[in-house]
C-alpha cells in the first residue's frame, strides 16, 4: 500500500474547507435523522482528502454524534469508500455487459500489465489504482472508465496509453 | 380479538399480536428462526419463519406480521417446508460445521433445525467455503467466530437497543459480511455475555465456560442472583457437584431475558479456595484459627459463654442483607426473641452501596435488604457498634463482610469479648472472628431474597455445600439449642410457615411464591382488598 497522500493531515484535527463545512451544515439540516447524513459526509471527507484516513470515520461519527459502528457499516458495504488510499488516479474500468462486449476486459488486462497492478491495488508510488466497476450508465460510449470525476469513453489501447502518460508527465511535475 | 385458522385449527388471539409468537402459542413450539427475539426489535432478516398466509401471493415471514381477524395461516406444508429448507441451506452454505469443537453443539439453533427443517446434502463444498475470522476475543468475556454468524443481527440490536454501547456491527457486504466489533472498540460492557445467551448459533461464546463441559451434562436449578438489589431470576447450570455457569432466567417483571456479568459469574466463589468448610477455632486473639469439629466447636462458643461472666454475658448478634429472608427471621425469632441476644440490625447505615445502571445493576450490592427490611430489621451505624462493643460480650455476625464494606467499623469487632462468624467465605471478618462457623453458598442451600421492588423470589439448593459446611437455618437452630431455646421448627419449610404466620408483610408467601416470585406489597394489597 502506497504511503499517506500529501493531503492528509499530519496530525487526526480534521476539518473541513469552509466550503466544505457549509455544505456540511446544510447536510446536517437537510435530514430528520443524523444517520441520513453520514453517507453524504463520508463523500464531502472523500472529496477533501482522496479517501478516509485512520481517525475520519471517528471524526465523522463524532461530528454527527452516531456510533462509529454505524459508519464503519456503511464504509465497508459500500465499495466507493476507501479506507486505504486509492493513490492518486483510481482508474475505474466498468466491466459489465456493454463494456465487456466492447472489449473492457483488453482494457483491463491491458492496464494490469502496464502497471503492474491488478483489480483493488495501488502501486508502490501511490500513484495508480485499478478498480473494476460495475455499469457507470455511459453504455453508449463503451468501453469507459471513470477516473475521478471525468469519464473517459469509447477506451483503446492507444487512448489508454496517452491518458497514462500524461498522468505520469502530471506526476512527474508535482501538479 | 382475531379469529384465525393455524394449521387447520381455530384459534383467537388478542388484536395486533405478533404473528409468530401466535403460531409459537397454536403449535406449541417456536417456528424454525433465527433472528426474531422478543426482547428485540423486529429485523426480519434470517426469512426462517415463513408461513402461508391464505390469500397472499407469497410467503410472509411470521416475525414482522401480525395476526388478522379470518386469517388462515399454514406453518407446515409442502411450500413451507420446502421454503425453509432452502433458506437454510443458504445459512449453511458458509458454515464451517464444526460442530464437534463448537460449545454451542446441543443447544445452536443451526443444529436443531437442521434436524428438523433441512436434512438435504450440503451445496457447496468445505475448500470452496468463505473464510472468516475465527477465535477472536471481542471482548474479556466473549469470543466471535464469524464463521459460524448466521447473521441475525441480534447481537448488533442488543448492544444497539439494550445497552446502547454500539460496540458491535455488521461489516461487509454479500457473503462476506461479518459480525465484528467496530473497529478500535470491545465488547466490555457489564451485559457483554448476554450476546453470547441471544446467538442462536456458536458465533458468541462464553470465554468463561468455553471448552468446560459439554452442554447436555448440564443440569439446571432455578436461582437468584445476589449481586445485587434487583435479583436477576438466573438458572444455575451445574453437573456433578460442579457449577459451570448462570444464565438469565425469563422474568418480565425483573430481568426479563437479561442478566449482568458481574453477576453470572459471582459462581466463581462457590469453588474458589477462600471457601470456608470446616469451623475454626481461636485460642486467643493474636493467635492462628484452628480447624475444628462442629462438636468442638460449639462446646468453645458455651466456653466462651462462662469466661464472659456466664449467665451475664450478652450475647450480640449483627445480621446482614446478605442472609435469606427465613435465615434472618430464624435469626431474629430463635436467638434474639427467645435467646434474648441483643440486635443491632442487620446492616450498617450506607455500606455495600456502589454504582448502579439504568439497565438491572443496582446500586445496592446486597440481596435482601427489602427483606430485612420487611421484618422490621432496622440499620445501624458505627457509633452504635463503637457503644455496644465491650469485653463482655459475645458478637454472633451472620453473614456478609462488615469488615471489608466498613474498615473503621470493623475495627469495633475486635472489641467484643468473642465474635462468632456465620458464613460460606473466608473474609476480612471471618479473620477477626474466633470462632467461625461455615455454612453453604447460595447455590447450595435453599431461601428467599426480597429485591428492590418488594418481590420475594426463592431459589433452590443446586448442589451440595462442601467439606463441614452446613446450611446456616441448621446453625441458627443449633445455636439456639445450644443456648437453651431449642426452635420448634426444623427445616425451611417449617421457617416459611411460621414466618407467613408471625410476620403480617409475608402473609402473602403462605399459599407460595412460585417460580417467577410473588410481589409481597401488591399481594398483600389484594389480599386486604378480598378482606
Ligand atoms: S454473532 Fe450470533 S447473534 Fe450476532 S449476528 Fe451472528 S449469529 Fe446472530
Ligand atoms: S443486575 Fe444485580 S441481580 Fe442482576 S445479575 Fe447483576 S448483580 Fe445479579
Ligand atoms: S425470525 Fe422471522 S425473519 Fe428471522
Amino acid at each position: 500500500m502506497s504511503e499517506e497522500s500529501p493531503q492528509v493531515p499530519a496530525d487526526t484535527e480534521f476539518a473541513f474547507t469552509a466550503e466544505r463545512e457549509e455544505r456540511y451544515q446544510e447536510l446536517v439540516r437537510r435530514y430528520p435523522t443524523n444517520f441520513s447524513a453520514i453517507m453524504p459526509t463520508l463523500w464531502l471527507c472523500q472529496e477533501q482528502w482522496g479517501w478516509l484516513p485512520a481517525g475520519v470515520p471517528e471524526w465523522v461519527a463524532q461530528r454527527l454524534d452516531v456510533p462509529v459502528a454505524r459508519v464503519y457499516e456503511l464504509i465497508t458495504f459500500y465499495t466507493m469508500y476507501y479506507l486505504e488510499n486509492p493513490g492518486r488516479y483510481n482508474l475505474q474500468v466498468c466491466r459489465n455487459v456493454s463494456c465487456h462486449l466492447m472489449g473492457a476486459q483488453k482494457i483491463v488486462s491491458h492496464l494490469r500489465d502496464k502497471l503492474g497492478i491488478s483489480h483493488n491495488q495501488t502501486d508502490a508510488e501511490g500513484q495508480f489504482r485499478l478498480e473494476e466497476v460495475e455499469c457507470l450508465g455511459a453504455c453508449g460510449f463503451a468501453p469507459m472508465m471513470q477516473v475521478g470525476k471525468h469519464y473517459y469513453e469509447n477506451l483503446t489501447i492507444e487512448k489508454v496509453d496517452q491518458l497514462v502518460a500524461g498522468w505520469r508527465q502530471e506526476g512527474e511535475r508535482g501538479e | 380479538m382475531a379469529k384465525m385458522t393455524i394449521d387447520g385449527k381455530e384459534h383467537e388471539f388478542e388484536d395486533g399480536m405478533n404473528l409468530f409468537e401466535a403460531c409459537a402459542v397454536a403449535r406449541g413450539e417456536n417456528l424454525p428462526h433465527f433472528c426474531y427475539h422478543p426482547g428485540l426489535s423486529i429485523a426480519g432478516v434470517c426469512r426462517m419463519c415463513q408461513v402461508e398466509v391464505e390469500g397472499m401471493p407469497k410467503l410472509m415471514i411470521a416475525c414482522n406480521s401480525q395476526v388478522k381477524d379470518g386469517m388462515v395461516v399454514h406453518t407446515r406444508n409442502e411450500r413451507v417446508d420446502g421454503a425453509v429448507r432452502q433458506i437454510l441451506n443458504f445459512h449453511l452454505l458458509h458454515h464451517p460445521v464444526d460442530c464437534p469443537v463448537c460449545d454451542q453443539a446441543g443447544e445452536c439453533s443451526l443444529q436443531d433445525f437442521y434436524m428438523a427443517n433441512g436434512l438435504y446434502e450440503a451445496d457447496v463444498d468445505i475448500e470452496d467455503k468463505i473464510a472468516k475470522g475465527k477465535v477472536k476475543p471481542i471482548g474479556e468475556m466473549v469470543m466471535l467466530d464469524a464463521e459460524r454468524c448466521v447473521l441475525c443481527a441480534r447481537c448488533t440490536r442488543f448492544t444497539t437497543e439494550i445497552t446502547q454501547t454500539h460496540e458491535m456491527g455488521i461489516f461487509n457486504r454479500g457473503d462476506h459480511s461479518e459480525i465484528d466489533v467496530a473497529p478500535g472498540k470491545t465488547l466490555d460492557n457489564n451485559y457483554s455475555l448476554n450476546t453470547v445467551d441471544i446467538c442462536p448459533v456458536g458465533a458468541l461464546t462464553s470465554r468463561d465456560f468455553r471448552f468446560r463441559r459439554r452442554v447436555w451434562w448440564l443440569s439446571e436449578t432455578d436461582g437468584i442472583c445476589h449481586g445485587c438489589a434487583t435479583g436477576c431470576n438466573m438458572s444455575i447450570h451445574h453437573s456433578e457437584g460442579i457449577v459451570y455457569r448462570t444464565k438469565p432466567r425469563d422474568n418480565m417483571d425483573v430481568n426479563r431475558y437479561w442478566m449482568c456479568d458481574h453477576g453470572r459469574t459471582l459462581y466463581h466463589e462457590i469453588a474458589e479456595s477462600d471457601r470456608l468448610t470446616q469451623p475454626s477455632v481461636r485460642k486467643a486473639r493474636g493467635e492462628l484459627a484452628q480447624t475444628a469439629s462442629w462438636d468442638h466447636a460449639y462446646r468453645s462458643i458455651e466456653a466462651a459463654g462462662k469466661a464472659l461472666g456466664g449467665d451475664d454475658a450478652a450475647l450480640m448478634i449483627i445480621l446482614s442483607p446478605h442472609a435469606t429472608v427465613e435465615e434472618l427471621y430464624a435469626a431474629k425469632s430463635v436467638l434474639s426473641d427467645s435467646v434474648g441476644g441483643a440486635l443491632l440490625g442487620y446492616r450498617l447505615r450506607g455500606s455495600e452501596i456502589g454504582e448502579g445502571d439504568e439497565l438491572l445493576f443496582d446500586a445496592d450490592r446486597t440481596p435482601n435488604a427489602a427483606g430485612a427490611k420487611k421484618l422490621g430489621l432496622a440499620e445501624y451505624d458505627a457509633k452504635q457498634l463503637e457503644a455496644a462493643a465491650n469485653e463482655k460480650t459475645m458478637l454472633l455476625v451472620v453473614g456478609g463482610d462488615l469488615a471489608l464494606a466498613a474498615p473503621d467499623a470493623g475495627a469495633a469487632l475486635s472489641k467484643f469479648g468473642c465474635v462468632v462468624y456465620l458464613g460460606w467465605q473466608e473474609n476480612s471478618t471471618s479473620m477477626l472472628a474466633d470462632i467461625v462457623l461455615p455454612t453453604s453458598h447460595y447455590a447450595e442451600r435453599e431461601g428467599t431474597f426480597v429485591n428492590r421492588e418488594g418481590r420475594a423470589q426463592t431459589f433452590a439448593a443446586a448442589i451440595d455445600a462442601p467439606g463441614e459446611a452446613r446450611d446456616p437455618l441448621r446453625v441458627i437452630r443449633e445455636l439456639g439449642a445450644l443456648f437453651g431455646h431449642e426452635p420448634t421448627w426444623d427445616g425451611i419449610e417449617a421457617v416459611r410457615s411460621e414466618l407467613c404466620a408471625r410476620e403480617g408483610a409475608f402473609a402473602a408467601m403462605a399459599q407460595g411464591v412460585g417460580p417467577l416470585g410473588l410481589a409481597l406489597d401488591a399481594a398483600a394489597e389484594s389480599e386486604v382488598e378480598r378482606a
